[in-house]
């Protein structure tokens, strides 16, 4: 029963009252279409709808630019429906590029009506539920309502940027074979030194020059294994580290950068976890190879900013989650505070990588080119460049992105070989 | 459409007050101002414009019912409100509709079913009219009640079957 029948009702009464009151029998007969309409109404009333409701996407992984086609389609199992109007709940964050998602049909017994459309959504995770069905007479008095479940998801994942190498040396590496210098002599590419003959050794190992200096022994050449490594990547996801810059955020190229960075990682065979640290702790537990960056990439679609105060600075980063030695990989802007708690995993024996979104530059092209901007600016950066001093010199790698430029063009320039570093 | 309706419905009832001559004939003007707001409001959208227009002409039609103006035009002016409410509600959730499936259909149906239902509210109206039956204040008192009554069964279980 909807608000136009209580409407009708109401100027029945009130026909009603007038006839009886002024016993006047042309307010009945004003009553009487009234009546009809409303008897009509009552006559073709629809019954409760029985309807089957099937959902299909054609994706459930799409990168930002790429529409996703969602097709629904709806059976009537019952009779038929005069009106039948189909509400698919969209997630407001999601954008309708083409179709409708909705309709408004009858729909004999029997019959199946479809419905496409296509959305293109931001990073993130998009779940369907249900589809609404209405049902109502022709005239819209009666109505019933039933949500039809059609689950469904989706994952827009992050813009995936190809780094041709990131290069890292933690002291601790793993038993199987990789890409990272392990600092111990055996098969391998680069030459690591010499050593005595042991039976087994090829041949062509041999060093014929320094066997020749000393003809009772003979020595081979040792080179340096490769073997693969334990990394963690870490994403600043608090809201306090963040800038927002009109509907940007700078949050989103952390995302950016963890994305390729995992990926370059485990396409070196590397075993790499990731961890989101914001309003809670967010972690994906370390694996290896296509189904961990799959892993990584889906926790990175519904990565989100929060405020914990308990994890207002980086004091309470679950360390014990990477085996010590290994390498940790740090996204985040950086506050003031951060150092201290950086240089305290150096202290504990980590690698520690911070790669470093700047938040001046971002902030800096919304703002007016006057004289108090540019000093507001020198002296943020001033404070900033302060700051990866005092990481440098504690052995600390920072690479610091001006966001204007693409990742991989920084990380092409900071991160294919190592900086020279003891320990 | 819906304009044409409205512009019907101040005809009819206009015309009832204004060949009712001897008082009230300038209450004409009022029910063509309130056509002109209908239409303004109809042309811009305005949410409930249906709903206070169809309020707004049924109870002038009442009253000039109540002034002893030609019942026959007020009858024909209500029918044309009801008609003109409810093919503006229905234009407006067409038009609120991504998309429509067999429109031709919806539309052809509803149209049928509409003109069917004002015909015969017109045609009962009209013969309520001609009829007069004396009843006793009591007799009237008692058929209203049970209308009354009766009406009010139809809503409540139409609500408790809705909750």
């Amino acid at each position: 029963m909807t608000n136009k029948f209580m409407l009708l009702s109401l100027i029945i009464y009130a026909f009603l009252a007038a006839g009886l009151i002024t016993r006047n029998g042309a307010f009945l007969a004003l009553a009487v279409p009234v009546i009809v309409y409303l008897g009509a109404a009552l006559l073709f009333a629809p019954a409760a709808p029985q309807l089957r409701v099937s959902r299909t996407l054609s994706h459930d992984r799409a990168t930002p630019e790429q529409p996703v086609t969602v097709t629904v389609t709806v059976t009537n199992d019952g009779a038929s429906l005069p009106e039948l109007m189909l509400v698919d709940a969209v997630s407001p964050t999601l954008h309708i590029i083409e179709g409708a998602a909705g309709l408004l049909t009858t729909l004999d017994s029997g019959e199946s009506v479809e419905f496409i459309y296509q959305v293109l959504g931001k990073r993130g995770l998009y779940r369907f539920s249900a589809v609404s069905a209405t049902v109502s007479d022709q005239f819209g008095l009666f109505s019933s309502q039933v949500d039809l479940s059609a689950p469904a998801q989706f994952f827009v994942l992050p813009e995936l940027v190809k780094l041709r190498r990131a290069a890292i040396r933690p002291r601790r590496v793993g038993l199987y074979s990789g890409q990272i210098s392990a600092r111990q002599g055996g098969p391998g590419v680069e030459f690591f030194g010499v050593r005595e003959y042991q039976p087994g050794d090829p041949v062509r190992w041999i060093n014929s020059r320094a066997t020749a200096r000393y003809p009772q022994t003979l020595f081979v050449n040792e080179f340096e294994q490769e073997r693969m490594v334990d990394v963690g990547i870490v994403v600043d996801a608090r809201r306090q580290s963040d800038v927002q810059v009109g509907s940007e955020s700078l949050f989103e190229y952390s995302i950016q950068a963890a994305a390729a960075l995992a990926e370059t990682f485990l396409g070196g065979g590397n075993r790499v976890g990731l961890l989101l640290y914001g309003r809670s702790i967010n972690w994906t537990f370390p694996g290896y190879g296509k189904v961990q960056q799959e892993r990584i990439m889906r926790s990175l679609a519904q990565a989100e900013q929060g405020v914990g105060e308990v994890f207002e600075r980086l004091e309470h980063l679950p360390t014990w989650l990477f085996p010590l030695h290994s390498q940790i990989v740090l996204i985040s802007p950086l506050l003031p505070g951060d150092a201290e708690e950086l240089i305290k995993l150096r202290a504990r024996g980590y690698r520690v990588l911070v790669i470093s979104p700047n938040p001046i530059d971002f902030e800096r092209q919304t703002l007016p080119d006057n004289n108090q901007v540019t000093l507001a600016v020198r002296i943020a950066q001033a404070e900033r460049d302060l700051l990866f001093r005092k990481l440098r010199h504690a052995q600390i790698r920072v690479v610091d992105w001006p966001v204007a430029l693409p990742f991989y063009q920084v990380a092409h320039t900071a991160l294919s070989r190592l900086p020279w570093q003891r320990g | 459409m819906s304009r044409i309706g409205i512009i019907a419905t101040t005809l009819f009832i206009g015309l009832g007050y204004v060949l009712g001559f001897e008082r009230y004939w300038q209450m004409g003007f009022v029910v063509a101002g309130a056509g002109l707001l209908w239409l303004i409001g109809e042309r811009k959208g305005r949410t409930g414009g249906p709903e206070v227009g169809l309020v707004t002409f049924v109870a002038l039609a009442a009253l000039g019912v109540y002034w002893g103006k030609p019942a026959i035009w007020m009858l024909f002016g209500t029918v044309a409100a009801l008609v003109t409410w409810d093919v503006s509600l229905f234009s407006r959730r067409l038009a609120l509709t991504g998309r429509i499936e067999n429109e031709t259909d919806l539309r052809r149906v509803h149209w049928q079913r509409l003109a069917a239902t004002a015909g015969l509210g017109l045609l009962l109206g009209g013969l309520a009219l001609g009829v007069a039956i004396p009843i006793s204040f009591g007799g009237a008192v008692g058929l209203g009640l049970v209308a009354v009554v009766s009406l009010s069964w139809v809503v409540g279980s139409f609500r408790r079957k809705g909750n």
